[in-house]
């Protein structure tokens, strides 16, 4: 009993001075205050100056009002004992309601609105402090037409790709530089795994070596004479 | 029941689905004002202050706001309490602003900051005394007073500068005899005994150390008049007040013990002026130029001489004004009145023009009806084409040939000035026009594309009903204006201020003339039936039932064409207590219509709350819903039914919320269920098979939405007739509630021309947002069925998501949101919203997105150069392909 | 030119194509062939092979549809019985093809040249009609056919009111 109160008093030092609220609990009538204060997102200076006086807080469903002080404070007067829910309303900005439950001793229990689980208690610190969650999103993003939307889409993908290989390909192999690139690269291939062969065994085996080096001579030889009668053609 | 934790875990997918819903059906940023807007309203004005470029008004709507000088614009607003429980007492400008207002025992004093309207501090008063009290602001000192008649006057002061000390004074008065015959000017408190010559003058000042009563009496004052004397408050730098008689004021002024009263005469609405050079007096007269109807008199106060009297350009139709402030700066003075019709101007007096007007009725509007207007002149002389009366060819050629050439030079030649005078219906009809019946008896009508106002009338001396503790007037659309040449027609039925008679109106919405004027009944209206039957002028007579169940017809030629409809006519009339009585015409005569009862009902002992049956221009386009099995659940679709909900008090359950659903024709209850512990406000939706209820439970503290709908079966028992006497079996009934994490205000359901579109449910919040909720939510789920997208269910959520995106008027906030009105328009997937408090929005919703219309970021260009590129690039390879072929068969 | 190419054609290539016209008289005849009788035997087996041939191949037209049944059945079942572009098509290919044959089914049987083909139309037609009749089956059980009630739901009117009602509450 003594802890709430104690925070209580503590909580008045934080808020705003001109209050004079605080002594109007009146003891016969057991009215008790709400108090708390807003705290905006840090870009609420630049785009709305006054943003204090379009702020209401509505204990209730607007039960009972509340405005909010330049300073962000806000007190709802006159309100007897029982649970109220809060609610901060901002045209540009949405905030997170809370529950305030005020016992008939006067005690004060804040706790987050669950209207499903109504009796689930996760406390929220009294003197009510309501951030901003965020800006409040009104509208829809109108869908953007993007190119790439088109090219990467799979079936564009699998249906132009292969169109665009057999409409290239055959041009490619019809063009006679390339096609002696390819051939030589073929060739490449060609030789290159004999030799690999020959040296291996050339390596394995060592006395053969000239009668196959001489062999491999005249190979060469004939291939490169094969090659040459082939320039002479064309 | 399954929690909801359990069902989030079974289908997050479809959660997923259920969050996107809702989004995908709001608003484009760049759609913003093009189809709706917004006007703001304060209400009638009580008290005004100039300041600077600024005017502080408080008005009895407990709301306090400053407007721009020059042209009327609203800068800051603030509401308050709600004026039905609180009222503003007092506005006092001084170096800051500061507010009083509450009921007889609570009281809040705000003083608030002159520019931005941000609240500087707050505290309260209290009292336990229940008698009507008093404000005022002298010396920086809060007066609060309470005369107790015959007694004493009970005096609370306030220390304003900043410790707010009390202290309390108590004057004894015997001599206050009636409170209405005192006034309060300055500290002085000031009485008459009595309203004639014979009586006496009583006056304290209330702030001296000594408080002492001073008598003089009247006849010493005022002089000998035969005439009944009436005290009137003053404003001035003294305490002042006038006493007027036969229609003349006197000023008065008081001192301690000196009464000293002017020589001159002034009018009883005098108020005085001292920020000028001289102290004047303004007054409103009547005009002696009979054009102009009010001028204003300025007098020089100290010798009382007419300094000029400029007549003001007062616009007829507007009712009689008041002054409220003026203000003086160099040589203009600026005028603020406020007339009887809750209009406010600003005249200023150097040339008696008046500035600007802000019509405040329209804060307050208890009826809307929203009309068609009439075609161009083109598409009806396009229309007249079909109705040509003769049938031989030649004359239906030339017809032809006219109007066909009209078209041509219209054309060419550009539009005629009368077509183009904008209120013809467009292509879609959604251009319309709303006519506006207000609490004061004002009628306005307003454009839907421009929110302007197109021609208001005011009806003197018109009441509305009270129904269920709110306004009505009854308005109805006799003739549409299809019907070329003969003009659209609307009736209202009021009640007379004065002899409680009903009142008919009848008039032409699209221009506001009225052939007929205001027709006084000499009896009391008991209810008023549009009936759906046209007679030869396809005008649809309504049938007005007196107090004294004597039935009358309006137009009384329509009995002809009424008596064949007689059999097939019910009624039913409902009373405070729950007692339903239901009525049919058979006896009805060819030349009198006769009521006779055929039923009656009466429910346990409650407070009626809501009664209400379906708009009678519903049309239901699918007849069941299809089950995944293939087959149909008929819905149980029956158009006389009457939604009633009563609000009963109960030692154990405190409040018990009891829903019926009566046949009207038969007096059956086809469902009756019970809410214990649960209390109003109750908000009742009902269309084609269901209703829907909005109710506050007390048990868990949150308001529950439920909703109710009714279905034959698997066969449908009558599929061509549906007779209200022909019920074989009673419906089955589904229910499911739902909570709703927001505190609604008012509910309605979207309406459209054939019912092909969903439905969704307008709620206004009570932060100011109208959201829309889609039906398909709300539906009772059917237990046998899984509910999957596949089949267009949306599986059972408790909690009704309200996303910010769903709010139709986005950052429009509207303040004290008392009724959302809709109408179909002619597109099937649109309907219109008028959204009516102390602010007016208007907007168009399409529940399932406009699939009737190409959207707005249809992108014809995109198409356009597609097709091009397509057929040049296809002729292209053409010419390519063949040019290749030929190559080939070269080599 | 060309006569150039020829002439080298001729002197290099060796054209096995080319026939050297055989007269008939230059070789005898094998012993026991008679040229006569071959030719009246061919009349004869001529004749009956025709009309054995024109109705062997009037039967097999007319039970080609027949022989269809089990590959549709084996498309349908592969085909699926959701609603997407493959089932659709291959449904509507079901469905075109015997009703394309059935109107086209007097020009096919045209081509046999004997007026008595009555029969094999009729079966052949008949063949169609089952290939049909798969189809509709197919769309049964996709849940095309308008069989239930909820189809015919967009044409239900609804009923007319035989009581107006009118009323509320008293307004004084």
């Amino acid at each position: 009993m003594y802890i709430p109160n104690f925070l209580f008093a503590l909580a008045l030092l934080f808020v705003a001075h001109a209050e004079t609220s605080v002594e109007e609990e009146n003891d016969e009538n057991n009215r008790y205050n709400i108090e708390g204060r807003i705290f905006p997102l840090s870009d609420y200076h630049t785009t709305q100056a006054n943003w204090q006086a379009n702020t209401r807080v509505h204990v209730n469903g607007g039960e009972y009002l509340g405005f909010v002080k330049r300073d962000g404070s806000f007190v709802v007067h006159n309100l007897p004992a029982g649970s109220y829910v809060v609610e901060v309303f901002n045209p540009e900005y949405t905030f997170e309601p809370a529950r305030v439950e005020i016992n008939s001793k006067g005690k004060f229990r804040a706790r987050k609105v669950n209207h499903i689980r109504t009796s689930e208690v996760i406390v929220v610190p009294y003197p009510l402090r309501m951030k901003a969650l965020g800006k409040t999103r009104y509208f829809q993003v109108r869908e953007q037409w993007r190119i790439t939307d088109l090219l990467f889409n799979p079936m564009v993908m699998m249906m132009v790709l292969p169109l665009l290989f057999i409409m290239v390909l055959p041009k490619m192999m019809n063009d006679p530089d390339t096609k002696k690139e390819i051939e030589q690269i073929q060739n490449m291939a060609k030789f290159e795994l004999p030799e690999m062969s020959d040296m291996v065994s050339n390596f394995l085996a060592g006395s053969t070596m000239p009668s196959e080096k001489s062999e491999k001579n005249q190979v060469s030889a004939s291939k490169k004479n094969a090659k040459t009668r082939k320039r002479v053609d064309k | 029941m399954a929690s909801f934790q359990s069902i989030m875990k079974k289908y997050p997918s479809l959660l997923v689905i259920l969050l996107n819903f809702q989004t995908l059906l709001a608003l484009y940023e760049d759609q913003v004002g093009k189809f709706d807007w917004k006007r703001s309203f304060i209400g009638k004005v009580k008290y005004a202050h100039f300041d600077a470029s600024r005017i502080i008004v408080g008005t009895e709507e407990n709301i306090i706001a400053s407007l721009n000088m020059k042209n009327g614009n609203i800068l800051w607003r603030q509401l308050m309490e709600n004026p039905k429980e609180q009222q503003l007492m007092l506005l006092h400008s001084d170096r800051d602003l500061l507010s009083v207002s509450g009921t007889m025992n609570n009281w809040f004093v705000r003083t608030w900051d002159h520019q931005t309207g941000t609240l500087l501090s707050e505290w309260t008063i209290f009292s336990d005394k229940n008698i009507p009290s008093v404000f005022t602001v002298e010396k920086g000192t809060l007066l609060h007073i309470f005369p107790t008649q015959n007694s004493h006057l009970d005096v609370v002061t306030y220390n304003l500068d900043g410790n707010n000390q009390k202290n309390t004074i108590k004057i004894p008065a015997p001599w206050i005899t009636d409170i209405s015959n005192c006034v309060l000017s300055k500290s002085y408190y000031i009485c008459i005994s009595k309203n004639d010559i014979s009586g006496q003058l009583y006056y304290v000042n209330i702030l001296s150390e000594k408080p002492k009563v001073y008598i003089k009496t009247l006849h010493s004052v005022l002089g000998d008049t035969p005439d009944l004397i009436e005290i009137l408050p003053f404003e001035d730098i003294f305490p002042a007040f006038l006493l007027s008689s036969n229609g003349q004021a006197k000023v008065i002024h008081v001192d301690e013990d000196v009464v000293n009263t002017k020589i001159f005469k002034v009018m009883p609405n005098a108020v005085s002026n001292h920020n000028g050079e001289k102290p004047f007096i303004y007054q409103l007269e009547p005009a002696s130029n009979p054009d102009k109807l009010v001028q204003i008199r300025v007098k020089d106060y100290a010798t009382c001489q007419d300094e000029m009297a400029t007549e003001l350009e007062y616009p007829v139709g507007l009712g009689a004004p008041i002054i409220i402030a003026t203000a003086t700066k160099n040589t203009l003075t600026d005028v603020l009145l406020s007339t009887t019709d809750n209009a406010f101007m600003l005249v200023r007096l150097s040339d008696g023009k008046i500035m600007w007007t802000r019509e405040e009725a329209l804060s307050n509007i208890i009826a809307v009806e929203f009309f068609e207007l009439p075609v161009s002149e083109l598409d009806a002389s396009i229309e007249n084409e079909f109705k040509a009366s003769s049938n031989s060819i030649l004359s239906m050629l030339s017809h032809r040939l006219n109007t066909q050439a009209k078209q041509l030079s219209t054309l060419i030649f550009g539009e005629h000035p009368m077509s183009s005078s904008g209120l013809v219906r467009d292509a879609f009809g959604l251009h319309k026009l709303i006519v506006v019946a207000t609490s004061v008896g004002k009628l306005f009508a307003i454009d839907t594309l421009s929110g302007s106002i197109v021609w208001s009338y005011r009806l003197p001396n018109v009441k509305p009903f009270s129904i269920l503790g709110e306004d009505k007037i009854l308005l109805f659309a006799q003739r549409t204006a299809r019907y070329a040449p003969l003009p659209a027609q609307c009736i209202l039925i009021a009640n007379d201020k004065y002899s409680g008679n009903g009142v008919i109106f009848q008039f032409d919405p699209i221009t506001g003339y009225s052939q007929k004027g205001i027709e006084k009944l000499n009896y009391q209206i008991a209810q008023a039936i549009h009936l759906p039957y046209e007679d030869d002028q396809h005008l649809k007579p309504v049938l007005m039932i007196s107090s004294t169940n004597e039935v009358y017809l309006y137009p009384s030629c329509a009995m002809g064409e009424v008596y064949k409809y007689t059999s097939k006519l019910y009624t039913y009339l409902v009373d405070n207590t729950g007692s339903f009585k239901g009525y049919s015409f058979i006896h009805s005569t060819k030349d009198k219509l006769k009521m006779t009862p055929s039923w009656e009902l009466q429910l346990q002992p409650a407070k009626l709350v809501a009664v209400k049956t379906k708009h009678p221009n519903e049309r239901v386009h699918s007849q069941g819903r299809v089950l995944p099995d293939r087959s149909v659940y008929y819905k149980y679709v029956n158009p006389n039914l009457i939604a009633v909900a009563t609000v009963s008090d109960d030692p154990v359950h405190k409040h018990v919320l009891s829903v019926y659903l009566i046949d009207g024709v038969t007096g059956l209850i086809l469902y009756a269920t019970s809410h214990k512990r649960s209390r109003g406000p109750i908000h009742l939706v009902h269309s084609e098979n269901w209703i829907v209820y909005s109710y506050f439970n007390e048990r868990f503290r949150r308001t529950e939405f439920a909703a109710a709908e009714l279905y034959e079966g698997h066969v449908q028992s009558n599929s061509s007739v549906f007779s209200s006497f022909a019920v074989s079996l009673l419906p089955h009934v589904q229910t499911q509630s739902y909570i709703l994490p927001a505190t609604p205000l008012s509910v309605t359901v979207t309406l459209t021309e054939r019912g092909i579109t969903n439905k969704f449910l307008l709620a206004g919040l009570s932060g100011g947002g109208v959201i829309e909720i889609p039906w398909l939510l709300l539906q009772p789920r059917l237990n046998d069925i899984p509910c999957s997208p596949e089949e267009s269910c949306i599986p059972y959520m408790p909690e009704i998501p309200l996303p910010s995106e769903a709010v139709i008027n986005y950052n429009q906030t509207i303040g004290r949101i008392d009724g959302i009105e809709v109408a179909p328009a002619r597109l099937e997937s649109t309907s219109h919203i008028l959204v009516h408090g102390i602010d007016l929005f208007y907007t168009k919703v399409a529940p399932s997105k406009t699939f009737d219309m190409l959207k707005e970021d249809f992108d014809h260009m995109m198409i356009i150069l597609v097709l091009t590129g397509l057929v040049i690039s296809s002729y292209l390879t053409k010419y390519l392909a063949s040019k290749k072929a030929l190559k080939q068969m070269w080599k | 030119m060309a006569n150039k190419t020829q002439n080298l054609r001729t002197k290099w290539s060796l054209d096995s194509i080319r026939t050297n016209r055989v007269s008939a008289e230059a070789l005898a005849s094998p012993p026991g062939y008679s040229s006569s009788s071959v030719n009246s035997n061919a009349e004869v087996s001529k004749k009956t092979d025709v009309s054995r041939l024109i109705n062997k191949k009037s039967w097999d037209i007319a039970l080609a549809p027949l022989k269809q049944v089990p590959m549709n059945l084996f498309i349908m079942y592969m085909a699926g019985n959701s609603i997407s572009i493959f089932p659709i098509m291959m449904v509507g290919m079901l469905f075109m093809k015997p009703l394309q044959a059935i109107w086209s089914a007097k020009t096919t049987f045209k081509m046999m040249e004997t007026s008595n083909a009555i029969l094999q139309m009729i079966v052949y037609i008949l063949g169609n009609f089952v290939n049909i009749g798969l189809a509709l089956y197919k769309c049964h059980s996709m849940g095309l056919l308008p069989t239930h009630a909820s189809d015919w739901l967009a044409f239900v009117e609804p009923p007319t009111r035989l009581e107006y009602l009118g009323g509320g509450m008293i307004l004084n």
